[in-house]
């Protein structure tokens, strides 16, 4: 299965796929990909709905805890798949033409 | 006949109508082609400040409107901070049942953890708060809402245009309403704001239509294409 990878959803997938395992809520996303609200929770919903990532709610007692449970999302076994092919896709397409990456050599030269 | 006889109300409802205020010189009353041109000819002689007058009353009037009947009733036992009314304002663009979804389990908790997040101060929170909610009453709910999961009845579908409809309508009448208030208490001059505004916001309402309709028809034969 394809997915459509735009910048902004690069940016959230990366997210994911630097840390596999871990569980992500909204705001730390935000934080984290300095996409706004209304790009990143359609984006959200989009990757949800196809699978690569799942959402789930928070268990705790909202009283208890003095505020509404949040929803995490992980990004699923097929979507850490999915994700790593699409953003290598998406690097293969906005590389310079004839530049490789080296390791050790930053663009200044040093 | 006085000054203002033969207005915008006399030309869209009939000379007999003595409803709204009628702001037109005498001598160009009743004349060929003074119709749909002699009226955007008015609009645009109207005085910048007095547009800026409507506008701010129209977005009071809206706002007062729409808080009144929908937000705070709902609001009230959770939090009256602007950020979070204007959130719940996203209620107009979506359906219930994805409202529950999107609003209670994802937008609030993540507002109120903006809300509360100490790293900030309280002014940067608040602005912080207002930008995440504006966001998302500004198309991000609606965008957020065709990725949501549960598709809405076709039924239910036709309901949420016509009920967005009904919204633009009952803002368009609150506005003029309060704007023609204004009017009868301050006199001369006024009266452009309460036609202007009227045509200006019907204006847009029509144009908003016409474009959800043509996006809809289209996008069937948008689909069809894809594989």
């Amino acid at each position: 299965m394809k997915i459509k990878v735009t910048m902004a959803t690069a940016k959230v997938l990366r997210l994911f796929v630097e840390e596999p395992t871990a569980e992500r809520y909204g705001w730390e996303i935000m934080q984290a990909t300095a996409l706004g609200s209304g790009s990143l929770y359609p984006i959200l919903a989009r990757l949800e709905r196809e699978g690569v990532i799942a959402g789930a709610q928070e268990d705790i007692d909202p009283k208890a805890e003095g505020r509404p449970a949040r929803r995490f999302y992980t990004i699923t076994g097929e979507g850490l798949r999915i994700a790593r092919q699409a953003l290598a896709e998406l690097h293969e397409i906005t590389r310079v033409p004839g530049t490789t990456w080296q390791p050790g050599l930053s663009p200044q030269g040093g | 006949m006085s000054k203002f006889q033969g207005g915008v109300a006399d030309r869209l409802l009939g000379s007999g109508y003595s409803g709204m205020p009628q702001f037109v010189d005498s001598e160009h009353a009743g004349q060929p082609g003074a119709g749909l041109l002699g009226l955007l000819h008015e609009l645009a002689a109207v005085p910048v400040s007095e547009w800026i007058v409507a506008l701010v009353c129209a977005v009071i009037a809206a706002i007062a409107y729409e808080l009144t009947i929908k937000v705070l009733k709902g609001t009230k036992q959770v939090t009256l901070m602007l950020p979070v009314l204007l959130l719940r304002l996203t209620r107009l663009t979506t359906s219930r049942q994805k409202f529950r979804l999107l609003y209670e389990r994802q937008w609030y908790p993540d507002l109120h953890n903006l809300l509360t997040d100490t790293h900030h101060t309280a002014f940067a929170r608040y602005l912080k708060g207002l930008q995440f909610s504006l966001a998302l009453v500004l198309g991000g709910a609606i965008r957020a809402a065709r990725q949501t999961q549960t598709p809405a009845q076709p039924t239910r579908r036709r309901f949420e245009r016509l009920r967005s409809w009904t919204v633009l309508t009952n803002i368009t009448t609150a506005s003029v309403s309060l704007v023609h208030t204004v009017a009868k208490e301050t006199g001369v001059g006024i009266p452009y704001i309460v036609g202007g505004l009227g045509v200006a916001v019907s204006f847009c309402g029509f144009g908003i239509g016409v474009v959800i309709w043509l996006r809809d028809r289209r996008r069937p034969q948008q689909r069809k294409q894809q594989p």
